[in-house]
């Protein structure tokens, strides 16, 4: 009975863990995504973006991709299609000056909103203890 | 079990597209041809640079069909409402709303833009296509058919992005890469493809209908809009006209403005509603001719 309770909260946990994230980056995908585009010396093409991703921040590709259609649509992002020599066309992405306004502005909201947890998350910290 | 690790890759790769295209069953087919687009060429990528992964650690890694399709639909939600806004509250004055709706001068400058644009398609079609298509009847102008076919795809995607624009219709952005991606078939094969597939001929027909389309657009929707201009300014402009260059006639005179004025943005107006409708009437036909 009680290896059931465990089971059910370890479940819970992970559930509870998951929608975090997921909620965490969904706002912070377009942010990453702008940022790799704005310190990347040439044109990326979505896969490589994915993988960069995927290395740093386990993010799933398939979510990644829906991002950057999303950006190119709010034209943050600009994109070519250019064919290679092996398989389909691919798609190379940059970023616009409109979207480096912007990034500069999210970076600043983000460092904010970081240093503001921080205190908040500290500040609990001290009084626990 | 036995059967399904028979299954080589390749087709494990059209599994799992024809299961997202049913997650996204109902989506504008723009988005489904983007995702679709997005999903074949990662999933392509990922398997030639690790060809001792199996594919379905691969699929599983991208993400479920039922994930990927909920990521896409949600974005497109929250684009559509970026871009368009929150449905803005409606002026008062019913009539002559279409006068302060700025997607009708987009659809009138789309509809000047068409005509010559239309013009260039027609000769294309004329001059290349069906001399293409006689030519294959031969069978010797079958590579040249398609290539042609092959090419028409290009010319639906730039007019797509130009109907996307103007017209506000969400179009494909990339191109529809299904064929040219399938790389365990021959050349011999694509090509055919490219023939028994009907997106370039459809696309063929919106280059051969388009010129008379357009001319009904540009004479019932611009022609309208700059007679009315006329109305309206020529009682103001011909007297001042008149005044520097006597030898140029009046053509309305400035005590014909009481009648002009009022007759002139009716006309304004009545040419904005009919560029509404065309705009409708165009959408509906890129939607089906000019999208896999």
């Amino acid at each position: 009975m009680q290896d059931d309770t465990r089971a059910n909260d370890d479940e819970l946990v992970t559930q509870h863990t998951k929608k975090f994230q997921k909620e965490l980056s969904s706002g912070l995908v377009s942010l990453v995504l702008l940022s790799i585009l704005d310190q990347a010396k040439t044109a990326l093409y979505g896969y490589e973006i994915a993988k960069q991703l995927q290395h740093q921040h386990d993010e799933k590709p398939g979510a990644i991709y829906p991002v950057l259609r999303n950006l190119h649509a709010r034209q943050l992002i600009h994109c070519e299609v250019k064919t290679s020599d092996s398989g389909p066309p691919r798609k190379y992405y940059t970023i616009t000056a409109l979207g480096q306004k912007v990034l500069a502005k999210w970076l600043a909201s983000w460092q904010a909103t970081q240093h503001q947890v921080n205190n908040i998350i500290n500040g609990q910290l001290h009084y626990d203890n | 079990m036995g059967s399904y690790t028979m299954t080589t890759n390749q087709q494990q790769l059209e599994h799992y597209l024809a299961a997202l295209e049913d997650a996204l069953s109902g989506q504008s087919p723009a988005l489904m041809q983007d995702a679709l687009y997005d999903a074949r060429n990662h999933l392509q990528e990922t398997m030639a640079e690790h060809s001792e992964l199996n594919f379905s650690d691969i699929a599983s890694q991208y993400g479920s069909p039922a994930e990927v399709a909920q990521q896409y639909i949600a974005l497109e939600l929250q684009t559509q409402q970026f871009l368009t806004g929150t449905p803005a509250a409606r002026r008062a004055n019913g009539f002559f709303q279409p006068l302060f709706d700025s997607r009708n001068y987009q659809a009138l400058g789309y509809f000047f833009l068409a005509w010559p644009l239309s013009l260039a398609y027609f000769a294309w079609f004329m001059l290349v296509g069906i001399p293409t298509m006689a030519l294959s009847l031969l069978g010797v102008g079958l590579p040249v058919l398609a290539l042609y076919l092959k090419l028409q795809r290009y010319l639906g995607l730039f007019e797509g992005k130009l109907i996307s624009s103007l017209l506000g219709e969400r179009m494909p952005r990339r191109p529809d890469t299904a064929l040219m991606a399938k790389r365990s078939t021959s050349i011999r094969e694509k090509l055919l493809g490219y023939i028994s597939t009907p997106l370039g001929w459809k696309i063929t027909l919106y280059s051969a209908v388009q010129l008379p389309l357009s001319s009904v657009y540009l004479l019932c929707s611009v022609g309208v809009f700059l007679t009315a201009c006329l109305l309206l300014l020529s009682p103001l402009v011909d007297p001042v006209l008149h005044y520097f260059w006597p030898t140029l006639p009046i053509d309305i005179n400035w005590y014909w403005l009481p009648l002009c004025l009022p007759a002139g943005v009716i006309g304004l107006t009545l040419s904005l509603y009919l560029a509404a409708a065309l705009s409708r009437l165009q959408r509906a036909i890129a939607r089906v001719l000019l999208i896999n």
